[in-house]
């Protein structure tokens, strides 16, 4: 046997390098998180495999023809994933809550500050203006959002962007009840708010996905995609007579895509292009961004107040972001804590939605200032 | 610092522009959401129309017949003494097969009649002084 048998064999072996050995390593970390912490598992279990698979030596899955390029290049180069995640998420909401009481679209609003404030610290710290406003867009909480403004402005920060994105998603419980306690006092916690159930009749449940799309995408046409695909998933849902296409779209679409963008996400984690400074510095400013948004949001409720007859607990202000149903969820938690019988999750849930459809305009608002 | 100024602009014109359409969609959302509870009302002021109210009431009162004041109803259909006699057996037989599933086979009352045993040991009670043992 002559050594150009053996060769190949060991191949594998000898080209393994410690940034790609490191890489794998984080790609267990995720799948760790995923499997054990359960943060985001939908998302971080394929990111981890797709990162895992792309670091392994000489891996053909990451070659011109490999599954993990042909994926990359299907979904993700051509925004097409994202915008599929959106019809499923549309499928999935209810905006109920935010329609019996159209005020808390300030507080989505004031809830994507983080998505500026995030901009402007990354543009001290270096990176160019189309960088800044991809890293700036974590601050959307919103991962499809995440994916679709930072493959167009920045492609070569897509991994560490979709992986601070989701990763911090799954850590709103932790990241903003310190923020939450910090900014408000126990007064203002133990604010209770009245809720009164408001009949929504099926005409406005309707022609709310249909009026949102026509006004956004006229006054912001690069959101069109983006709210064009969420308010689809949502009509259908609303209008109660394409049950197998709501059903399809909020399970096997939104699954099967899932798996395919995690999947493509992973592979742009290769070791030469994610082991880089600029990686640290978007994981840290993907927790200012988060930051900031729960700040940003407390502080208009509290600001709300000074001006209106109604108080308004600034603790749902904190809901104002996209992360749904999560961030609803932890301002009803921060409020019982003090309260017990202090109930605001109708009226955070009506501030999360909010958030939502928010987050998408501020990506379109991005994208139209930016791109040339 | 010509970036920085190029990013406090963004931020000021990206969240100016962000509150604007969301403003814009909060003060719409309420407008249609006031003219839909207006229709709502509307319609809810607006009386049943009559044809429904009249089958409502004739439905009422044919619940409250017996089988055979339905029948005599029909005009179109008038049974004969034998069909009629039949009828008011079966009826009957039905009625006392209810009873006797419905009920214990001792029972010589009907359901409701009486109070129950707990119902009436409490009613007895309450009837008596209370007295310290």
């Amino acid at each position: 046997m002559d050594p150009t048998t053996i060769t190949p064999l060991v191949q594998g072996i000898v080209s393994i390098t410690p940034g790609a050995a490191l890489m794998i390593a984080v790609g267990g970390l995720l799948i760790y998180l995923a499997i054990a912490r359960e943060y985001e598992p939908m998302l971080l279990l394929p990111i981890g495999a797709g990162a895992i698979l792309a670091n392994l030596p000489l891996s053909p899955l990451v070659g011109p023809d490999g599954l993990l390029n042909i994926l990359y290049q299907a979904g993700v180069g051509n925004e097409l994933f994202p915008l599929l995640i959106f019809v499923g998420i549309g499928a999935m909401t209810d905006f109920g809550p935010l329609l019996e009481n159209p005020k808390m679209l300030l507080l989505g609003a004031a809830g994507q500050f983080g998505i500026f404030g995030t901009l402007l610290l990354a543009l001290l710290l270096g990176f160019d203006v189309n960088e800044a406003a991809s890293i700036g867009i974590i601050g959307a909480i919103d991962g499809p959002t995440s994916i679709y403004v930072s493959s167009r402005l920045a492609p070569h920060l897509l991994g560490p962007i979709a992986v601070a994105a989701y990763s911090y998603m799954s850590l709103v419980p932790v990241i903003q009840p310190p923020i939450m306690r910090l900014l408000t006092t126990k007064g203002e916690r133990h604010i209770r708010m009245q809720y009164t159930q408001r009949t929504i009749s099926r005409r406005t449940r309707v022609s709310f996905p249909i009026l949102v799309t026509i006004i956004v995408g006229v006054l912001v046409p690069m959101a069109t995609p983006l709210i064009g695909m969420l308010m689809l998933g949502n009509l259908m849902r609303e209008a109660g007579v394409v049950d197998r296409l709501t059903k399809t779209s909020s399970n096997e679409i939104a699954n099967v895509v899932t798996l395919f963008l995690g999947l493509a996400i992973g592979s742009t984690m290769q070791a030469e292009a994610f082991l880089q400074l600029d990686t640290l510095a978007i994981l840290a400013l993907g927790i200012g961004a988060f930051a900031l948004d729960t700040a940003a949001g407390l502080l208009f409720a509290k600001l709300l107040n000074l001006f209106s007859r109604v108080k308004i607990n600034p603790l749902i202000g904190a809901a104002g972001i996209s992360a749904f149903p999560m961030a609803a969820r932890v301002a009803q938690k921060v409020a019982l804590e003090e309260d017990f019988e202090n109930f605001l999750l109708m009226h955070a849930m009506g501030a999360n939605t909010a958030g939502q459809i928010a987050s998408v305009i501020a990506g379109g608002v991005v994208l139209a200032l930016l791109t040339r | 610092m010509e970036n920085l100024g190029t990013g406090i602009t963004l931020t000021v014109v990206g969240m100016g522009l962000v509150f604007a359409v969301l403003i814009l969609l909060a003060v719409l959302i309420a407008v249609g959401m006031r003219l839909g509870d207006r229709a709502g009302d509307r319609a809810a002021r607006q009386p049943a129309p009559e044809s429904e109210v009249q089958q409502t009431h004739s439905a009422l009162t044919l619940h409250r017949l017996t089988p055979l004041e339905r029948l005599g109803d029909q005009s179109d259909h008038q049974p004969t003494a034998d069909e009629l006699a039949a009828i008011t057996i079966a009826v009957r037989v039905h009625q006392i097969v209810r009873r006797k599933q419905a009920a214990p086979a001792m029972r010589t009352h009907q359901p409701g009649a009486l109070p129950s045993r707990w119902l009436a040991i409490g009613r007895a009670r309450q009837n008596q002084t209370w007295q310290r043992r």
